[in-house]
């Protein structure tokens, strides 16, 4: 099957720092993928990338098995600003995506804008900002694109508006059937909706998989500091916190862990989020520290 | 995008439209106060009977000076609407980030460009002819009463014909490519207007050798053959037996210190002083037209071409 998003290598750099690099993805169609990050850690520039508005200093990016810049008609996207033009009424806004999409579902989109309740005759430039998120996601819904990405869509939302964004998201997921890849700094707006993660920090990839395999895959352990050498020994510590005596470990466990010290719980999604984030010279994609970078 | 376009374009052409319309009230009225002061004076008789009207005339352009005065300011129409429609073009949608919602559409980048840059370069054209028209039935009263207002006086050459439109769509080209490669409207526009004015004036100075001049020569003392003939007259000089240039006429005149018109005659004809007009006819009017055009229309084609290529390739 096609990949939604590909890379190999990627990389993107502003004059000599990069922005984006040795990015190697490839995320599936069908699933809804949460690309988590702080900010600057590369998630405009990799969606940026997903759709030609950037093109990258290294490596190939293809978006549904295509140069990026071929395959706009099938791909929504929703830059972090929710770009519209500002002097537009909404009913001419969604007549545009008409105007520029041969594709184009005028009932869906008024559809959404009927059930976010946005008057059709109201200025682009007066609406607040939920109603605008909502407006640009009916645009890019609109267009019935096999591919979705939504840079930070909730970022500049408040909490109610966030959670109505997310949920009108959602049910179009559910109707549609569409690939969403939704970027965003905090992993909480994501929770809800994520089935598959990517992890960008420091300009690298350093985790992408399934929630659920991620989550089979890592255990919170926590016991005497000084058997930590032991643990070291047979699985990958991701992180680890120590205080005198205890040791606190994120671990990507190779096998079960039988040592009665341990005391071993599932990891959350946040844990293993955090865990990586503050593993920042970990390589592309493989979430391999070294032990020195964790001892250390 | 044709449609956008339009919509987009609409505040944009409805505050010409009011520009252009307060233009022309004021060409219709003023030119209307011209022909009833031509008539009334008498002025308009004296012309056709063919006499001497020095004085009338003077009264005429006394009058209307500021008239005469304002139809420079028409040399900035160009200019304007490259700072105004060619500067914003690009550089507004990349200010506030429209680029990014009107790049990601299934309409290419390349046909948005072509699109914008189509309806608004045919819109600009479109004003400047207009405008052109406006000024040249405008301008036909003075014309009577100053002959020296010809359509090849360097004044009026670029109010004339269609120079107006090229001018007009190498200065929207200009602004176009500067918002590109600038992605500011502010700094695009005073690019737009320091780039603009240069090159306009600097192939003005080349205006006088798109085809090589032609001169006459003629008695001294006596006035040129080619008085009247709305000629661009560059030069005129004062050229004695052996064809040396004494200088420009008026200025050495060598026989100006003999005392009495008789004796100042009798030197000239002693010298063989004579005058030499270098001028380039009133036929070529035209050529002239054509070969100037010519030029902004390449310059034109060179600027969007960078705007392109920036637009397609850079602004990645």
């Amino acid at each position: 099957m096609t990949p939604a998003l590909e890379a190999s290598g990627l990389g993107r750099r502003y004059g000599k720092k990069w922005a984006l690099r040795d990015c190697s993805l490839n995320l599936p169609v069908g699933r809804v993928i949460g690309l988590v990050g702080p900010n600057g850690a590369g998630k405009t520039t990799l969606l940026s990338l997903a759709v030609g508005l950037l093109r990258p200093s290294a490596g190939e990016v293809r978006t549904l098995g295509r140069p990026p810049r071929s395959v706009l008609a099938e791909v929504g996207f929703v830059a972090q600003d929710k770009p519209l033009y500002r002097g537009l009424t909404v009913a001419e806004t969604l007549r545009m995506g008409g105007w520029l999409n041969p594709g184009w579902d005028e009932g869906l989109a008024r559809q959404r804008i009927a059930r976010a309740e946005i008057p059709l005759q109201q200025k682009v430039g007066s609406l607040s900002g939920g109603q605008r998120s909502q407006l640009a996601l009916a645009v890019a819904l609109g267009k019935r694109p096999k591919l979705l990405l939504l840079d930070e869509p909730v970022a500049d939302l408040d909490p109610l508006a966030r959670r109505e964004f997310l949920k009108a998201l959602m049910e179009e997921v559910a109707d549609s059937g569409v690939t969403v890849v939704l970027s965003s700094h905090l992993l909480a707006d994501v929770e809800r909706t994520r089935e598959y993660l990517v992890l960008l920090s420091a300009s690298r990839v350093q985790l992408a998989d399934d929630t659920e395999a991620l989550l089979g895959h890592h255990r919170m352990v926590t016991g005497p500091r000084a058997r930590a050498a032991g643990l070291l020994a047979d699985h990958q510590v991701v992180n680890a916190e120590y205080t005198e005596r205890q040791a606190s470990l994120l671990v990507r466990t190779s096998g079960p862990i039988t040592d009665p010290v341990w005391t071993v719980r599932p990891a959350t999604l946040e844990e293993l989020a955090l865990a990586y984030m503050s593993a920042p010279t970990a390589d592309a994609g493989s979430a391999s520290p070294s032990s020195q970078e964790i001892s250390a | 995008m044709t449609r956008l376009t339009w919509r987009l374009a609409r505040p944009n052409i409805l505050a010409s439209l009011a520009l252009l319309a307060a233009l022309a009230l004021y060409a219709v009225l003023t030119r209307r106060a011209m022909t009833a002061d031509l008539d009334g004076s008498g002025l308009s008789a004296c012309l056709t009977s063919g006499g001497d009207c020095l004085s009338l005339a003077r009264d005429f352009t006394d009058k209307f000076n500021v008239v005469l005065n304002t139809h420079r300011l028409l040399l900035l129409v160009p200019l304007l609407i490259g700072m105004f429609w060619g500067g914003p073009l690009v550089a507004r949608e990349i200010e506030q980030g429209t680029h990014r919602l009107a790049w990601t559409q299934s309409v290419s980048r390349g046909r948005w460009l072509a699109t914008k840059l189509g309806i608004f370069l045919l819109g600009a054209a479109a004003v400047a002819a207009a405008l052109t028209q406006l000024m040249t039935w405008w301008f036909t009263p003075i014309e009577r009463v100053q002959d020296n207002f010809g359509r090849m006086n360097l004044d009026v050459f670029d109010f004339r014909g269609i120079v107006p439109v090229a001018y007009t769509v190498f200065a929207f080209a200009l602004g176009a490519a500067a918002g590109a490669i600038f992605k500011r409207t502010v700094p695009a526009m005073v690019v737009t207007l320091v780039a603009y004015l240069p090159i306009k004036i600097g192939v003005q100075t080349l205006r006088d050798q798109y085809l090589a001049p032609l001169d006459v020569t003629y008695a001294f003392g006596t006035s040129s053959p080619r008085l009247g003939s709305g000629d661009w007259l560059l030069s005129s000089e004062v050229v004695n037996r052996g064809g040396e240039v004494l200088g420009s006429a008026g200025v050495s005149n060598p026989c100006q210190a003999m005392a009495g018109k008789a004796a100042a005659e009798a030197c000239s004809v002693e010298n063989g002083y004579r005058f030499v007009d270098t001028y380039q006819p009133l036929s070529r009017f035209w050529s002239f037209q054509l070969i100037e055009s010519g030029i902004f229309v390449c310059l034109s084609v060179v600027v969007l071409a960078v705007a392109t290529w920036w637009i397609l390739r850079r602004t990645a």
